[in-house]
């Protein structure tokens, strides 16, 4: 394929890591944010995803012309369909982070200190921890690294399920105890959707990568 | 900045009642690649022959128009369609070379296939001759496969590398503008693939214009993009808005394969 292709996606990828690489930072600081709930930490976490839909516009039009000119083939054209893919992901955990921080800043004042230890933050640990390997991931060649990395990602995200699982539990008890905590929980378990939604991006773009190097099926 | 504009050109070949390029006006842009795409007939080979007057090599043609080409030392244009002397044919031709559809190097050697053109335009010296061929041959790279053999017969060469060697033999003399008809269409996908490279590559130094069939390769490597058909050019415009967002709807029927 001519270097005009290849730095035209390299191009692309490189704008796809930029945005990889805020939603990463959006995250870990949501992560500090829940430890005191610390308003302005959640509004600088916010920043760092405004303006997505114009830089993901921006590539999905790069990722057109690539394929409008160049009609890429094979592993080449792998690529450019997953990296299409990989956008939408990236945007929809932006997405998902956005409503995560409206509503956990809702609700973090009236929750406990031993709460938001017990769940919150251990989630948004492996949350932090799957889309941060996922993105890391986009520059990653060897084939066996990405899988170790795939694997990681997978493990995270696994966490994450189990623990959001436990939380619906946990709720399931409290709606006994007393309205008012089930209220709360409820709240708490509603952010908490989104952050176990953001790990589900992670390994969508883990598995599209995968794809890029393997080959086959695209499935999601 | 156009190295070329062609203003409301018309071409009518001897002996012939209807002209096969009805009033075409096209800039060729300096330093950047214009592909001219269209079906068998619609005249895109005419008219990039026109570009340097080659069809003169017979007599009777009838043009009409203007086809300007910047003088780069003046930075005026002049009409070539004015041209009427050998010698003044001879410098056109010089100032816009040519690479055929078939590979055409000459019965001699590669050293001398590239310096064929530094002779004619007066450079007798031999070191400068090594000089312009070496940097021909490496700016068409074709240099590391042939370095060690330049007295040999450019026959033995493979297609792919006759023809970069044609390209270097074009850009030995320096030209303003390459013209490429087909240059690809005779080569397997390994050696088109690195002409291709070298097209791109070349534009840094000269302004192009090539014709070609295959779709893609216009699309690859070219800044511009006309689609021609019938004589007349239907659509100019960039390569990606032709390839994306084409406005008139033969050219999206063509690029599409749902002519006719």
């Amino acid at each position: 394929m001519l270097p005009t292709f290849q730095t035209n996606l390299r191009e692309v990828r490189e704008k796809i890591i930029a945005i990889g690489e805020d939603l990463v930072k959006s995250n870990e600081l949501i992560l500090e944010a829940l430890k005191d709930c610390d308003a302005e930490k959640f509004s600088k976490a916010r920043n760092y995803i405004k303006n997505i839909t114009s830089r993901t516009d921006e590539i999905d039009n790069a990722i057109i012309k690539i394929l409008a000119l160049y009609t890429p083939e094979a592993r080449d054209l792998r690529q450019v369909v997953a990296y299409f893919k990989i956008t939408n992901e990236i945007a929809r955990a932006c997405s998902n982070t956005r409503s995560f921080i409206r509503g956990f800043s809702d609700v973090c004042g009236e929750l406990d200190v031993d709460t938001i230890n017990e769940y919150a933050l251990p989630m948004q640990t492996s949350t932090v921890k799957a889309i941060k390997t996922s993105i890391a991931m986009i520059s990653i060649d060897d084939a066996d690294e990405l899988q170790e990395m795939y694997e990681d990602v997978l493990i995270e995200e696994n966490k994450a399920d189990d623990l959001y699982e436990m939380i619906e539990r946990k709720l399931v008890s409290q709606a006994e105890n007393s309205a008012k905590s089930f209220e709360t929980y409820h709240k708490m378990l509603r952010a908490l959707r989104k952050s176990e939604k953001i790990a589900g991006r992670a390994i969508s773009v883990a598995n599209l990568l995968v794809y890029i190097k393997i080959g086959g099926h695209l499935h999601n | 900045m156009a190295v070329m504009k062609i203003k409301k050109f018309s071409f009518t070949y001897p002996g012939v009642d209807h002209p096969s390029l009805k009033n075409i006006t096209l800039p060729i842009e300096q330093n950047k690649i214009t592909a001219l795409i269209g079906p068998s007939g619609c005249g895109k080979s005419t008219l990039l022959r026109s570009m340097n007057r080659i069809h003169d090599l017979y007599p009777g043609n009838k043009y009409d128009g203007k086809i300007e080409l910047l003088d780069l030392e003046t930075g005026k244009y002049n009409n070539i369609l004015e041209i009427k002397k050998e010698n003044e044919f001879i410098k056109l031709r010089q100032q816009v070379g040519m690479i055929f559809q078939k590979p055409t190097p000459f019965p001699m050697s590669i050293f001398d296939n590239v310096a064929y053109g530094l002779r004619i335009a007066g450079i007798k010296n031999r070191s400068e001759l090594q000089d312009r061929v070496e940097t021909a041959l490496k700016g068409s790279a074709l240099w590391k496969e042939v370095h060690d053999r330049l007295d040999r017969s450019a026959m033995g060469l493979s297609g792919g590398q006759q023809q970069r060697l044609c390209i270097a033999r074009a850009v030995a003399v320096k030209p303003e503008v390459l013209l490429f008809d087909e240059p690809t269409s005779a080569l397997d996908p390994i050696s088109t693939g690195a002409i291709e490279e070298l097209i791109v590559e070349l534009k840094k130094d000269v302004s192009i214009a090539i014709v070609t069939h295959n779709m893609q390769q216009a699309s690859r490597i070219s800044d511009y993009t006309a689609f021609m058909y019938l004589g007349d050019l239907i659509e100019y415009d960039k390569t990606e808005n032709i390839f994306l967002n084409p406005k008139e709807q033969q050219t999206e029927d063509y690029i599409t394969g749902r002519f006719g």
